[in-house]
């Protein structure tokens, strides 16, 4: 299989990936460890997409300052859509970033990332250049505890039959924009 | 938005073989040889890409001290493009071919003649007009093996896999669920048990 093949073949992990971030960033109010015993706070924000399976598969986006509260985002999620782009708030201490995730090749968009500390103009770059560093490691690190349970046959039968729970359980909605 | 400025956007792509030793000065040179060059309409062409320095278009002064920010390597691809509007083409070259009939006291023109008086117009046309100008930043940070190229539309990411390829004979992997595991040696293993999956459902049968 070359490599365009395997990835096309596993594409579809990219969206499992962001519907699994959804559902654990409710169950854990946002909180996720990281390496070194660090905790950081993700949360779904602005917008969300979620498709079907397939070419041609229904679409729906949802924009909301909480979208994960919208009846739409539900409801598509009980069809078996799953999240296709994701916007994320990305807190670690003090300082915040947000981005957009794309589940197909988990690609960041749209990123804004925290105020600089240095005011020396030739130091900016840097900084710039290591807060992007950081926030990709922080969206790494999150994937691979995603792939290690997704790897782990027991865990991940017992993680999906938790996320058919919540899917199916009604929570809190009001309805919004839909595009 | 670019490396330096506003919000961010880039393809983050893998660099799969390590550079060689004395990679710096093979490095610069390489990308002295593909600087950005203006269109060469003479030769027919209509389109040039080559490297710039970071955010600035016009700078082709490129050496270490201006492109290294440790541990990343800075600078930008220029593509110029010339597009002449179907309309006016059309217009000059219908022009153009009745002069050369009437010149030759003709009412036709051979194949030949058509092609010939079509390429002396689009080579007037593109001397007389302003190219676009696109910059897209690329940070390599030497440190851990990862290029951002900051454009996520398809077509400039191969022109941009190209230049790499022609520049530093580096082949590039863009960053996905299946490459996040398999660029490295600790998670190669993993990334092939991935293959072996199938799409999860979580909904659940109805009973």
């Amino acid at each position: 299989m070359d490599l365009v093949d395997r990835l096309a073949a596993t594409a579809f992990l990219g969206r499992e990936f962001l519907t699994w971030l959804w559902y654990r960033s409710d169950l854990q109010e946002g909180l996720f460890q990281i390496g070194d015993g660090v905790t950081i706070e993700i949360f779904l924000t602005d917008r969300i997409s979620l498709a079907g399976e397939g070419k041609g598969a229904d679409k729906v986006s949802v924009k909301a300052e909480d979208p994960t509260l919208t009846a739409e985002a539900h409801v598509a999620l009980e069809q078996a859509k799953k999240v296709e782009k994701a916007c994320l708030r990305i807190t670690s201490g003090q300082r915040e970033w947000t981005t957009t995730v794309a589940g197909d090749s988990l690609a960041l968009s749209g990123i804004k990332i925290p105020a600089l500390l240095t005011r020396e103009e030739d130091e900016k770059l840097s900084e710039r250049l290591a807060l992007i560093d950081e926030l990709d490691a922080m969206v790494t690190a999150i994937f691979r505890s995603f792939i290690d349970i997704r790897l782990d046959a027991e865990a991940w039968a017992a993680e999906c039959s938790a996320m058919q729970s919540w899917v199916m359980t009604p929570k809190v909605a009001a309805p919004v924009a839909v595009g | 938005m670019g490396a330096k400025h506003g919000t961010l956007t880039y393809t983050t792509y893998y660099v799969v073989e390590e550079p060689a030793e004395g990679f710096k000065d093979h490095l610069i040179a390489a990308i002295q040889k593909h600087a950005f060059r203006d269109i060469d309409i003479d030769a027919g062409k209509d389109r040039s890409i080559g490297w710039v320095a970071l955010g600035e278009p016009f700078d082709l002064e490129l050496d270490w001290a201006k492109l290294y920010v440790e541990p990343y390597l800075c600078l930008s691809l220029r593509e110029d493009v010339i597009k002449i509007p179907k309309t006016a083409f059309q217009a000059h070259l219908e022009r153009r071919e009745k002069e050369q009939m009437k010149k030759m006291g003709r009412d036709t023109l051979k194949k030949s003649e058509r092609a010939e008086i079509k390429e002396v117009v689009l080579s007037e046309l593109r001397k007389r007009a302003l190219p676009s100008i696109f910059t897209y930043d690329v940070v390599w940070n030497t440190a851990d093996g990862t290029m951002r190229f900051f454009s996520q539309s398809k077509a400039i990411r191969e022109s941009f896999e190209e230049v790499v390829h022609d520049s530093w004979g580096l082949r590039l992997v863009a960053r996905a669920p299946y490459t996040i595991l398999a660029v490295r040696p600790e998670t190669a293993e993993l990334a092939g048990k991935l293959l072996d999956l199938e799409p999860a459902d979580f909904v659940g049968v109805t009973e």
